[in-house]
């Protein structure tokens, strides 16, 4: 187990830049997700920690020591891969067993240590079966064995989860989880799914266009996004244009709010997630404070637990989640105002 | 239905040449292996096995097999010493512009005739030849070298014809190998040798087994590289049946000699189809 830190690091490929001077601190026994659209360098990072590719410049240390001359097979890493990367020539215990037998453990002590990390993942008395005689779960968890099984100082994940159907992967999130805790190792997993990224991880890191955009806790980083691109790549945002108005904004799509922190810049963006505005039809208004803006119902999708709504204010849709509490639907074409906190209403600037 | 009718179309054609091409001359010279002459004009023919018991009760015959199992194994043997490696390289270090090129050179012997390429191979060996005239010019008093006619000049007119079979099937296997397969590995914390033995010489077991039988059973009963780079020490089972046929015009015992080298041939592949059916 150690900690891992990465200083600086850029990379590039040809003219594309992979990473740009990205530095972050991945503490000791933590789950941390590094989240970003494909092509924004979260994989390239991941590699790079692995030591597959070597930085441009900057540098990775690992348990506090520089690791940027030291080759992949002596970095002590544990890695899962998109594809799960089995050995089709072995069995699971060959397989499993792969890195203890590599590092001169073999016999009964490394049947022993295979059949506990088997047992880990919930796989015993698998050990004679071939990969191709296993479902697509039961693979990852055989790659997740064999990665853990030697006790490497950080486990690397590379997109574990994506070939797995949804509620394998909702399955597998638990239980990856679940068995990180129980190891206690330093995780650095690395996805495109925001909700993935939200439920496993200590901590979030955002890339976008190889630079680290911003960094924090899961409740962290979706309350107080910092930019609109984070506040759209994780979880939904309505984006509504204005101009700054001394303390206001002034909405292009009529009406004025108030916002959380003063506009800085004349031109701006506010964003508003859906499950945070309320919605009332016009003629049962009975709120005044807070910020309003007027539409009509487009349309709304029923969930059971919840509704959608896509409310036309202007020339803009404007989403809004409501829980099912009163099982009332607000009908299509009718007029409503939608309600929101000003705390609620974040300003960006507008590029 | 119709898809019946559309594989037996596709299939039909191959097969019909295949057995008219294969199956019936092969079969002539089955017939041909139990007479006792060649029944050509007013000779008289009977049925026999002598021939068969020919090669049986010569030792000179299955010594000359022997022979011709020993110069297929050697010559299948440097192949994959030289072409694994190659091929290896070729399909996970070389890429692009180079590749291309390099393939090139590989498939080059294919587009020139085997006999021409035999006959230079004699230009380059035979005394004072070019290798000859190279090798003094460059270390002089190193003196003859003997080559021409010997057991060595067959070994390198054949590894040079049979070379370009074991890289390309070695290439197919080895590039099938999943890229991520060799960095789980390295991750595991193996070094270079123990992912070229246990993973990559494994997985590519295949192609290996694929070009080595491509190179040993055509060499077996190889005529040309003998005779013409092998001179007096170029007696092998192939020259021996081709002289059978062309110069002592004995079919029969050619026929015969022909089948029994067959049924050994046989036998090794069945000897090896418990490995081949392990890869599957």
């Amino acid at each position: 187990m150690a900690n891992v830190s990465v200083l600086n690091l850029s990379k590039n490929f040809g003219t594309t830049t992979a990473l740009d001077r990205v530095s972050f601190q991945f503490e000791d026994g933590k789950f941390f997700a590094l989240l970003g659209p494909s092509g924004s360098g979260k994989t390239t990072l991941l590699r790079m920690i692995a030591g597959f590719e070597s930085p441009d410049q900057g540098s990775i240390h690992i348990g506090g020591k520089v690791v940027d001359h030291i080759p992949v097979e002596k970095r002590d890493i544990g890695m899962v891969f998109q594809n799960y990367a089995l050995f089709p020539n072995m069995n699971v215990q060959a397989n499993v067993g792969f890195g203890l037998r590599v590092r001169g453990i073999s016999g009964s002590e490394m049947k022993r240590l295979v059949a506990e990390a088997l047992e880990l993942v919930r796989l015993s008395g698998f050990d004679n079966r071939q990969p191709d005689q296993l479902s697509g779960g039961q693979r990852q968890r055989v790659a997740l064995a064999r990665a853990i099984v030697t006790k490497p100082r950080v486990l690397l994940l590379d997109e574990p989860l994506s070939a797995l159907d949804r509620t394998l992967r909702l399955e597998m999130e638990i239980e990856l989880k679940r068995i990180q805790r129980d190891v206690g190792i330093t995780t650095i997993f690395v996805t495109h799914d925001q909700e993935e990224a939200l439920t496993m991880s200590d901590q979030i890191g955002i890339l976008n266009e190889g630079q680290l955009v911003q960094h924090g806790s899961p409740v962290d980083i979706y309350e107080n996004p910092q930019s609109v691109f984070v506040a759209r790549f994780l979880g939904e945002a309505n984006l509504l244009r204005g101009q700054a108005d001394g303390k206001n904004v002034k909405l292009e799509i009529g009406g004025t709010v108030k916002t959380l922190s003063k506009p800085a810049y004349p031109q701006v963006i506010c964003s508003i997630r859906p499950e945070k505005i309320s919605i009332q039809k016009e003629q049962e208004v009975h709120r005044s404070n807070g910020n309003r803006v007027a539409g009509r119902v487009n349309e709304h999708i029923f969930n059971g637990t919840s509704l959608t709504y896509l409310v036309q204010c202007g020339n803009l849709v404007v989403k809004v989640f409501v829980q099912n509490l009163s099982g009332e639907v607000i009908p299509p074409n009718s007029s409503v105002h939608l309600f929101f906190r000003p705390e609620d209403t974040l300003v960006f600037p507008d590029a | 239905m119709n898809q019946r009718a559309a594989i037996l179309s596709l299939i039909t054609p191959a097969y019909l040449w295949l057995a008219l091409t294969i199956l019936l001359p092969l079969s002539a010279m089955l017939y041909y292996s139990f007479l006792s002459d060649v029944p050509i004009g007013n000779r008289e023919v009977s049925w026999t096995t002598e021939n068969y018991r020919t090669f049986f009760e010569k030792a000179f015959y299955s010594e000359l097999m022997l022979r011709s199992f020993k110069l297929g194994a050697e010559v299948t043997s440097i192949c994959l010493l030289l072409g694994f490696p190659c091929a290896l390289a070729l399909a996970k270090s070389i890429r692009g512009r180079t590749k291309e090129a390099l393939f090139l050179l590989i498939i080059l012997p294919f587009w020139s005739n085997a006999l021409v390429r035999i006959f230079s191979w004699t230009m380059v060996l035979r005394g004072n030849g070019i290798l000859e005239y190279s090798i003094n010019w460059l270390l002089p008093g190193t003196g003859p070298l003997d080559l021409m006619f010997t057991y060595p000049a067959i070994l390198l007119g054949l590894v040079h014809s049979y070379l370009p079979y074991m890289i390309l099937t070695c290439y197919i296997s080895i590039d099938a190998i999943d890229n991520q397969l060799l960095e789980a590995a390295r991750s595991l914390g193996a070094g270079k040798l123990t992912i070229l033995f246990r993973l990559i010489v494994p997985l590519a077991l295949p192609g290996i087994v694929a070009g080595s039988f491509l190179i040993f059973i055509p060499v077996i009963g190889s005529f040309m590289e003998p005779r013409l780079l092998g001179g007096r020490n170029g007696t092998f089972i192939g020259t021996i049946i081709e002289d059978q046929f062309t110069a002592v015009f004995n079919w029969p015992l050619g026929a015969a000699l022909s089948f029994i080298m067959m049924g050994l041939v046989l036998l090794i592949l069945f000897g090896f189809s418990p490995l081949v059916r392990r890869l599957k």
